[in-house]
């Protein structure tokens, strides 16, 4: 699939990494020179991924990066209110078949959801995980003390 | 009325001033401690510290009892985000939105935010109008933007000066509402109308090609 990612900070190049690594297409829009250094060197120079040097809250540099033929569209950097403007473009006027984006903000996140956007919150995501363990962890204490009985 | 305003900037601070002096009720919410002191030193206690695009910041702020929210802060994307959290929160009946950056009036508009101001229009149809040599004034956005009223001076030594509307071909679906001649008659169009120089010609313009319109209409001899 084609995939845009907006920002490579954290999220956006950890997803670029794992997306181009399952095969996808991966086109990253970043504006700052410096934060492209997370993203697999190998990968862009090869062509594999490309990146564009713009703001990527535009409609300039969503076209550049190829989004008439985007299947995927995640807003990835580390402001909502960007991330939500960026994914309302996309779906708006671009009509990007699905479109997500990070947030950190409870409030951002259900008006996004109300939106159709998919929203991505990574402290939800990790404390949903860690609370999984933590059930796992139980569960298997509690089968492991049946069995001594 | 009570009306939130975003951003104590440069917008957002005369305005907070003028519609209090029109016998508003306002509260102005900026980020930056400094101008919240500065607007607190000149209004009263109308201004507060707080993010534009966060919930808590806009419910101490009252919007939930706000007739209008106005978004006036330099960054589009937290205008945006405070009138959709206003809209979604608390059912605010109404959103105004500056779009600092051109293209993101449009979004806005199709987002559904009330009435969006276009910082760069506003100052290209004043600059327009104060340089006479600059003969394309847009007047007015029509129908989503689709389409918009603009007035167009005709060259004294242009291509069409001196021939009727029958005789000329516009971009298709352009329609030249009047014509006021220098002397400030008015002409109503008809195909036997004769353009003149300096004549000045107000149409609606499909947004798409009001440039190709300026181009034929200001062609030089």
């Amino acid at each position: 699939m084609n995939v845009i990612i907006v920002g490579a900070g954290d999220l956006g190049a950890a997803l670029a990494r794992k997306l181009s690594a399952a095969g996808h297409r991966i086109t990253v829009i970043e504006n700052n020179p410096q934060a492209v250094s997370g993203l697999p060197r190998g990968r862009v120079d090869s062509g594999a991924m490309t990146v564009v040097h713009r703001d990527g809250a535009t409609g300039a540099a969503m076209i550049e990066a190829g989004i008439a033929d985007a299947d995927v569209f995640i807003a990835a950097t580390g402001k909502d209110s960007l991330n939500g403007l960026a994914a309302q473009r996309a779906k708006t006027v671009f009509r990007v078949d699905r479109v997500m984006t990070a947030v950190k903000d409870e409030a951002a996140r259900s008006l996004y959801d109300s939106l159709g956007i998919i929203t991505i919150d990574k402290t939800a995501l990790a404390s949903d995980q860690l609370a999984d363990l933590m059930d796992k962890k139980e569960e298997q204490e509690a089968q492991e003390a049946q069995r001594e009985q | 009325m009570y009306l939130v305003i975003v951003g104590g900037g440069k917008v957002g601070a005369p305005l907070a001033s003028s519609l209090i002096n029109e016998g508003h009720e306002v509260f102005v919410l900026d980020h930056d401690p400094d101008k919240v002191k500065e607007l607190q030193r000149e209004l009263g206690m109308v201004a507060t510290i707080g993010d534009a695009s966060s919930l808590r910041a806009l419910t101490d702020a009252g919007a939930s009892r706000a007739g209008a929210i106005i978004a006036t802060t330099d960054s589009d994307e937290d205008n945006l985000a405070a009138c959709q959290l206003a809209r979604s929160n608390f059912d605010i009946p109404r959103t105004i939105a500056v779009a600092n950056n051109p293209e993101n009036a449009q979004l806005f508009e199709m987002v559904g935010i009330d009435l969006v101001v276009s910082a760069t229009d506003l100052v290209l149809s004043n600059l327009a109008t104060a340089l006479p040599a600059h003969p394309l004034i847009r007047l007015m956005p029509v129908a989503d933007r689709t389409q918009e009223l603009v007035a167009i001076k005709l060259p004294a030594a242009g291509t069409v000066i001196g021939r009727t509307l029958a005789e000329i071909t516009l971009p298709y679906g352009t329609k030249i509402v009047l014509i006021v001649t220098t002397d400030g008659r008015t002409k109503s169009p008809d195909a036997d109308t004769v353009l003149e120089a300096e004549d000045e010609i107000v149409a609606l313009s499909p947004s798409n090609t009001t440039a190709e319109l300026w181009e034929f209409l200001t062609e030089l001899r």
